[in-house]
């Protein structure tokens, strides 16, 4: 879960204590579409994977993304 | 098409209708120089109709929005891409030159960078580059003369091009109401204000910027982080 968390903070410039699990991406000022295809491109790199679309669309949320990731066979 | 005269010389300018790319454009017989090489039917139907035989498409970074015309190009010319080294491997990767993303782009924006609109639905591609120039080469085409410099921040190969020391053709490094944009994949805030930011504030108040996107525009007028 650590490398998941890195990505979202430096992806979103967050405060380290700053990462609340339910939190969306309407919460986040800098998770708009940049910010998505940044934060959907450095998990590709970082896991080795490469995302279908239906799941790059799918992709709203903190939660969301780890059950995605899962999918994928990345364990967290 | 727009028609301006830089330091004597003709330059034709193409713009999509959507983002407000450009592609600047100067003739010399039978051989055409593009800076960037956005889609655009009517420059394809330009040079068709001029009966260009050879193109330089000088690249000012390898997003897809300012290379998307290059594989029709070079079905239709002998057509030669120069880059920054850096960014070949940016060309030739669809997810790097962002094709493989633009779509996502669009369905996600909520920010306005620019006005939402409908943009074509976009095949992932990749471009090669033929031929690289290093921060400070001066690109010669014909009698004219190019000089590339670094500006990474935006993507890591983005680049100046000056002409004649007065015409800076910035791509999306420099822009006229919009901050540049360091969250692209590739994107580094560090590396804008170690290199870039210098770069644009050392220019004299007598350039003038042809951006990659909208309109030309004096240095001064620029947005600087």
């Amino acid at each position: 879960m650590e490398k998941y968390n890195r990505v979202f903070v430096e992806t979103f410039g967050l405060k380290q204590n700053f990462l609340p699990e339910n939190v969306t991406r309407n919460e986040i000022k800098d998770w708009d579409s940049i910010g998505h295809i940044s934060l959907i491109t450095k998990l590709e790199d970082e896991y080795n994977i490469l995302f279908d679309t239906e799941d790059i669309l799918k992709f709203n949320s903190y939660l969301t993304g780890i059950d995605i990731l899962k999918k994928y066979g990345v364990k967290l | 098409m727009e028609v301006i005269k830089a330091a004597g010389n003709t330059i034709y300018i193409f713009k999509t209708k959507v983002i407000d790319a450009n592609t600047y454009c100067f003739i010399e017989g039978n051989d055409a120089l593009l800076i960037d090489a956005v889609q655009s039917d009517e420059l394809q139907n330009f040079l068709l109709s001029l009966e260009i035989k050879r193109i330089a498409v000088l690249l000012t970074h390898g997003h897809y929005d300012h290379i998307m015309s290059i594989p029709n190009l070079r079905k239709q010319f002998d057509t030669v891409v120069i880059c920054a080294e850096s960014g070949k491997d940016i060309l030739e990767n669809p997810r790097k030159n962002l094709s493989a993303v633009a779509n996502h782009i669009n369905f996600f924006r909520k920010d306005s960078i620019w006005e939402k609109e409908e943009l074509d639905n976009i095949i992932p591609f990749r471009v090669t580059c033929d031929f690289t120039l290093n921060d400070r080469d001066v690109y010669k085409w014909k009698n004219l003369e190019f000089q590339m410099i670094c500006t990474p921040g935006h993507s890591a190969d983005s680049v100046f091009y000056l002409f004649c020391n007065t015409y800076l053709f910035s791509g999306d490094s420099l822009l006229k109401g919009r901050e540049p944009i360091l969250r692209f994949p590739g994107g580094n805030v560090q590396d804008y204000m170690r290199y870039t930011k210098p770069i644009i504030l050392s220019f004299p108040d007598t350039v003038e910027v042809l951006p990659g996107h909208g309109a030309r525009f004096k240095i001064s007028e620029g947005t600087v982080l």
